[in-house]
């Protein structure tokens, strides 16, 4: 059980009483005879921190690669020097505030194209921005000197000069911010949104998350840090020129975020300090900067993608689990679990209407022309063998493929048509035959995913730790709580969902569907692989749904759960609905055994089997 | 031919499999049940060397151990994989399909006097296949996408022919089909290892039983053994709720 | 037509890159960010073999051929295997940025990062071609980009091994039960894609000179050509370069010399932001 209770030692949020002694000791240190070169070192810290982090929320949140905050970062100082020096505004309140406006719409720019495909068109959009940015200072000649380079007067705050001493307050106060700002973020449910984005963009799409929003916001987000790192490196430096903004840089501030640990919040600043000191410290060490910052690049991405931090709590792992190293017991919250007769609130159950369906994939036609309805307080199982189109039917239901003709309709609102996350927001929940699973967070938190669309404490009142949000979060774990005890599963509240059985995963995921309150639950599969007991705790949460007014629709192979939990059973075979009817009717339909085991018994007469003697028209359903 | 002890597989830390022992000698063929997610792919998947990997027990075939081999050296040993759903590669044409079958064989032209025989032993035995050669597969029928991935699989001379539900999604006409050559291929002396849900007709050409629950071995036995269809109706069915006892 | 012919020319050096991509892409599933960086370092192997050495020009191509592949091979193994067993081909952004710093870091301090001129085997003087200004060795490099493009763009095709290849980009497990050495394929692609490199040091290098920071901004391009051309198609790949260095040549000539950079960025984006799958090929959308 340690391991268990190591990663929910990482997962716990970090108690920020760390942070604040360190920066309350980088407030003191200049009482206490810091010297100057100590303090510009601290300073520059502070700023790679802040480029760190920004290539941190984008690469090990939103899991891609940008590489342009050398860009960002040179706007942010040429934003500073252009006002100072042309327009004599140093106004501290004035020029960040702009910095960051220009770094968002420089954002948006590269961001939207390089997101549309992801993976390395961002990476090269942002590489990109890097090589233009000497052209760029040429051609804007007339706001930034060119090659020659442009000096950036102090800057003031309601009209006094900060410098010397004051500045380096201010260089502290602006890190700090940034990062309570980042931590509060990041430690919130739109922390765990990104993490199931990076994790699996269908079952973020599911959660009713538009993946392409979600890591736009992501980048444009990390962009702010960038901005604010570049207008302090002016203010510091007195002077900016192009040739500070290099290639060299961006690598060496992704090397320093991957030595950092790129998902974690505060390893900004041990990799940006390792970077510092050994530029600073070690002259031999610039001729071999590039070779080193390479080498760890590929053991990072090798062996240790967590970073030094990740590779401590390794390290940690492994003596405690020799003994060797004191293992740190949570308390275990006691969840009262209520009653397991207890019964769940009402659910806003609405009728799906599917009429006329069909979809063909090239020239196979998956599904045809299949008509099926579910109502409210019932449970409508779809069951057919391997290949019948059951899949490609919930996939059609879910936005992942459009219908070739049909309409789909939930309630009074039409779904086909609409995005996968658009459905989801529609009132759509599902699981998936193999459950999707994140990394990093506990059962709780994964289960209070599932209220992300519904009534989201905003990202402000999130960054600002508002009363809103503490309301939101306490109401949410509460809530997630109350389901996974109602279903049973409570003890597991605080234990790594990556660390669940398959059949408490399964379970796990009906929570998070019961979290959303939807309209419609569709269950891909959930019985396959469980065993008797799973099934039956799974057979009671559904007829509870099903008491509760939920619409349940089951995508099922195993026979017996669907008799014993249906309403109402429809049969595919080939694509086309064989037989719809109650469990009674199916059980007793010759044909539909006939599906099953491939046998006509013998008393049952002639089968039907001619209805079907055409062309096998059955796609590959993709999961 | 084929002799797995008590192997146990995992996909990373998630164990799927557990001490499934099960044979097929040579010339006979063995079907294995079970109900949907009760293991029987992943067990064929760790056979052919694609994950989930073993963690324990061995797969010796044809008397070597090749537990841990790369799935490439196992095909070139003899071992035919049809996986489930037909796979065959969509964009490429029927011919290049069966000369990807073909790479096991010696020589790397694609116009070797071996490699020639063998797509004309699939031509002949596939008429349908000769008639669409240039064809992208991707546009085939079902049906006929389920004979190119069979086809393919054959092009390497295989000892023994491992099929993943190859009945999936096929109309009740083609499935007499694929159980018709499957027997047919029997005949000729291969050895084969099946999955299947459409059980009467798996029976047809079985010798030997094998029924897979919860990732492991719940009932084996001689196709004798389960001459009472309804306890294979139990499986899918579940009258009684229960797994089958042990035969 | 002076301007056309250096946009061929700029055009030919993207479309090696391309084509390095492309064969690495399609036998392997990896997108190798180190392929600028590989044909930087054939320029300094070019370097080595024909002013160090003095060694007449065929033994120069052959050593530099040599040279390439192997650092490809050793970058196959250091940075993408421990990935592939992992299945965990997200990391090769990490793991080939890496290895393509490593690369540009070690050129740099073994060499330095002056630019160093290439001992050519014919005389250079310009030609008059169609009534624009040519190098020969430039037109040889054009020649032989166009040569290698559409060659391994139809040995791809026809041949056991290019199909084989094919059927890896599609599925790497199925083709692997076909009995296709699918790690063989991955490393044979990353020597080729070097060897290629290596082949072509000698011609690229006689119009770049051999510098450190070549590999990035030839990174940066030939990927703008395989996002015209279509990630994983050959052809696509060759056209996108040629079309990229038209775009280029013809900004600098008319637009301004601080531009082309910008103006090839500005098609860069609205290609992805209007023609994601590219231009003439249908893209490997799950890699690139």
């Amino acid at each position: 059980m340690s391991r268990a209770a190591l990663t929910a030692t990482r997962l716990r949020p970090l108690r920020p009483a760390l942070p604040i002694v360190v920066l309350l000791a980088a407030m003191a240190a200049p009482y206490f005879g810091m010297s100057l070169y100590a303090a510009r070192t601290v300073m520059l810290i502070c700023g790679l921190a802040l480029l760190v982090s920004s290539i941190n929320i984008v690469l090990g949140y939103a899991g891609e690669l940008a590489v342009g905050q050398v860009a960002l970062y040179a706007t942010g100082a040429y934003v500073a020097g252009y006002l100072g020096s042309a327009h004599g505004v140093t106004e501290i309140l004035i020029v960040i505030p702009i910095a960051i406006l220009v770094v968002i719409v420089i954002g948006l720019v590269t961001g939207i194209p390089g997101l549309r495909l992801g993976g390395w068109s961002l990476a090269m959009v942002t590489f990109f921005l890097v090589l233009l940015l000497p052209d760029f200072i040429n051609v804007f000649e007339h706001f930034t000197a060119g090659t020659l380079g442009i000096s950036v007067p102090a800057p003031t705050l309601f009209g006094s000069t900060i410098t010397g001493t004051n500045f380096y307050f201010l260089t502290l106060l602006v890190t700090a911010l940034w990062f309570a700002v980042f931590r509060n973020l990041v430690l919130s449910r739109h922390g765990a949104a990104f993490l199931v984005l990076k994790h699996s963009p269908v079952l973020a799409a599911s959660l009713g998350i538009s993946v392409f929003r979600l890591k736009l916001l992501a980048y444009l987000f990390g962009a702010i840090p960038a901005a604010l790192a570049g207008v302090l490196y002016g203010w510091l430096q007195n002077f900016i020129a192009p040739d500070t903004f290099t290639f060299q840089l961006a690598l060496s501030i992704l090397a320093a975020s991957v030595i950092g640990g790129s998902t974690s919040i505060y390893g900004a600043f041990i990799g940006a300090a390792l970077l510092q000191i050994t530029q600073q410290e070690f002259t031999s060490f610039n001729q071999w900067q590039l070779v080193l910052y390479g080498a760890f690049l590929i053991l990072a991405g090798v062996f240790l993608y967590n970073g030094v931090i990740g590779a401590g709590r390794q390290l940690a792992g492994v003596l405690r689990r020799r003994g060797w190293w004191p293992t740190v017991t949570l308390p275990v919250r006691t969840e009262v679990a209520p009653p397991p007769a207890a019964e769940e609130n009402e659910l806003p159950g609405e009728e799906l209407a599917v009429q006329g369906v069909s979809k063909s994939f090239g020239g196979n036609r998956a599904l045809d022309d299949v008509s099926v309805t579910a109502k409210p307080g019932e449970v409508t199982a779809v069951i057919g063998p391997n290949g019948s189109g059951k899949t490609t039917l919930l996939n059609l239901v879910c936005g992942f493929y459009r219908p070739t003709s049909g309409t789909i309709s939930l309630g009074s609102r039409t779904l086909a048509g609409l995005a996968s996350y658009q459905v989801a927001r529609a009132g759509v929940a599902r699981t998936f035959q193999t459950p999707l699973i994140p990394k990093d967070l506990t059962t709780r938190q994964f289960v209070a995913t599932g209220r992300y669309i519904g009534e989201s404490a905003g990202m402000a009142a999130s960054i600002l730790r508002l009363p809103g949000y503490f309301r939101r979060t306490r109401a949410d774990d509460a809530e997630a709580g109350r389901l996974l005890g109602l279903l049973g599963i409570g003890h597991v509240a605080e234990d790594p969902v990556s660390s669940l059985p398959l059949g408490t995963r399964r379970l796990v995921e009906v929570a998070r569907c019961l979290a959303a309150r939807p309209s419609l639950f569709l269950f891909d599969e959930v019985g396959s692989g469980l065993d008797e007991s799973d099934l039956d705790r799974l057979a009671d949460a559904i007829r509870m749904i099903k008491r509760a007014g939920g619409t349940v629709v089951l995508v099922e192979h195993n026979f017996p759960l669907v008799l014993k939990l249906s309403d109402t059973i429809h049969v595919l075979a080939q694509g086309r609905l064989l037989a719809s009817g109650t469990p009674d009717e199916i059980q007793a339909d010759p044909r539909v055994l006939e599906e099953y085991v491939g046998s006509t018994p013998s008393a049952e007469g002639p089968s039907s089997i001619d209805d079907f003697a055409e062309p096998a028209l059955s796609q590959t359903e993709e999961r | 031919m084929l002799e797995i002890s008590e192997l146990t597989a995992a996909y990373g830390d998630l164990r799927v499999l557990w001490d499934v022992s099960l044979s097929v000698r040579t010339g006979t063929s063995t079907i294995v049940l079970g109900r949907n997610g009760a293991g029987k792919t992943s067990l064929l998947n760790a056979i052919a060397g694609l994950p989930p990997a073993a963690a324990a027990g061995r797969i010796v075939f044809d008397g070597e151990d090749i537990t841990g081999e790369a799935p490439h050296r196992r095909i070139r040993r003899g071992i035919g994989y049809v996986q489930e759903n037909k796979q065959i590669f969509r964009q490429r044409t029927v011919e290049e399909n069966l000369l990807i079958g073909s790479v096991t064989l010696a020589g790397w032209r694609r116009g070797t006097p071996a490699r020639r025989a063998a797509l004309d032993r699939a031509y002949a035995r596939f008429p349908v296949l000769a008639e669409r050669r240039k064809a992208l597969a991707g546009g085939l029928s079902g049906g006929q996408q389920q004979m190119l991935a069979i086809a393919q699989a054959l092009m390497s001379d295989p000892k023994l022919l491992i099929l993943d539900e190859p009945s999936a999604g096929l109309a009740p006409t083609i499935v007499k089909d694929v159980f018709a050559l499957i027997g047919e291929l029997k005949r000729e002396g291969l050895s084969i290892l099946l999955v299947e849900q459409v059980v009467e007709a798996a029976i047809t050409v079985a010798d030997h039983i094998v029924v897979i629950d919860n990732g492991r071995v719940a009932a084996e036995g001689p196709v004798k053994q389960f001459d009472d269809a309804s306890v294979i109706r139990e499986i899918y069915l579940g009258r009684s709720g229960t797994p089958v006892a042990g035969a | 037509m002076t301007t056309i012919w250096s946009g061929l020319v700029i055009g030919a050096l993207y479309s090696l890159v391309a084509i390095g991509y492309n064969t690495v892409l399609l036998a392997s599933g990896v997108f190798n960010f180190a392929h600028g960086q590989l044909i930087m370092l054939a320029t300094y192997a070019s370097f080595l073999g024909s002013v160090t050495f003095h060694l007449p020009w065929p033994l120069t191509v052959l050593f530099a051929t040599i040279a390439v592949a192997v650092v490809a091979i050793v970058e196959e193994r250091v940075a993408i295997r421990p990935l592939l067993a992992r299945r965990d081909i997200h990391a090769a952004l990490i793991t080939t940025v890496g290895a393509s710093t490593v690369m540009s870091g070690l050129a740099e301090v073994t060499a330095g990062s002056d630019p160093k001129q290439l001992a050519i085997p014919i005389s250079n003087d310009p030609l008059t071609i169609l009534g624009g200004v040519i190098a020969p060795m430039d037109l040889l490099l054009i020649i032989a980009t166009l040569a290698i493009g559409l060659g391994i763009h139809f040995w791809s095709r026809r041949s056991l091994l290019g199909i084989a290849s094919l059927a890896v980009a599609e599925n790497r497990d199925a083709a692997s039960v076909r009995g296709i050495d699918t790690k063989l394929l991955g490393v044979g692609a990353f020597a080729v894609a070097g060897g290629i490199a290596g082949a072509t040091g000698l011609l690229v290098g006689a119009h770049t000179y051999a510098i450190p920071s070549l590999g990035n901004s030839l990174a940066l391009f030939g990927f703008v050509a395989i996002a015209i051309g279509g990630a994983g198609s050959q052809l696509g790949g060759l056209l996108g370069g040629f079309i990229t260095g038209i775009i280029f040549a013809l900004s600098a000539r008319y637009i301004g010399s601080d531009y082309p950079q910008i103006v090839v960025f500005g098609v860069f984006l609205a290609v992805l932001l209007t023609r994601p799958r590219g231009i003439f090929g249908r893209a490997m959308e799950r890699v690139v």
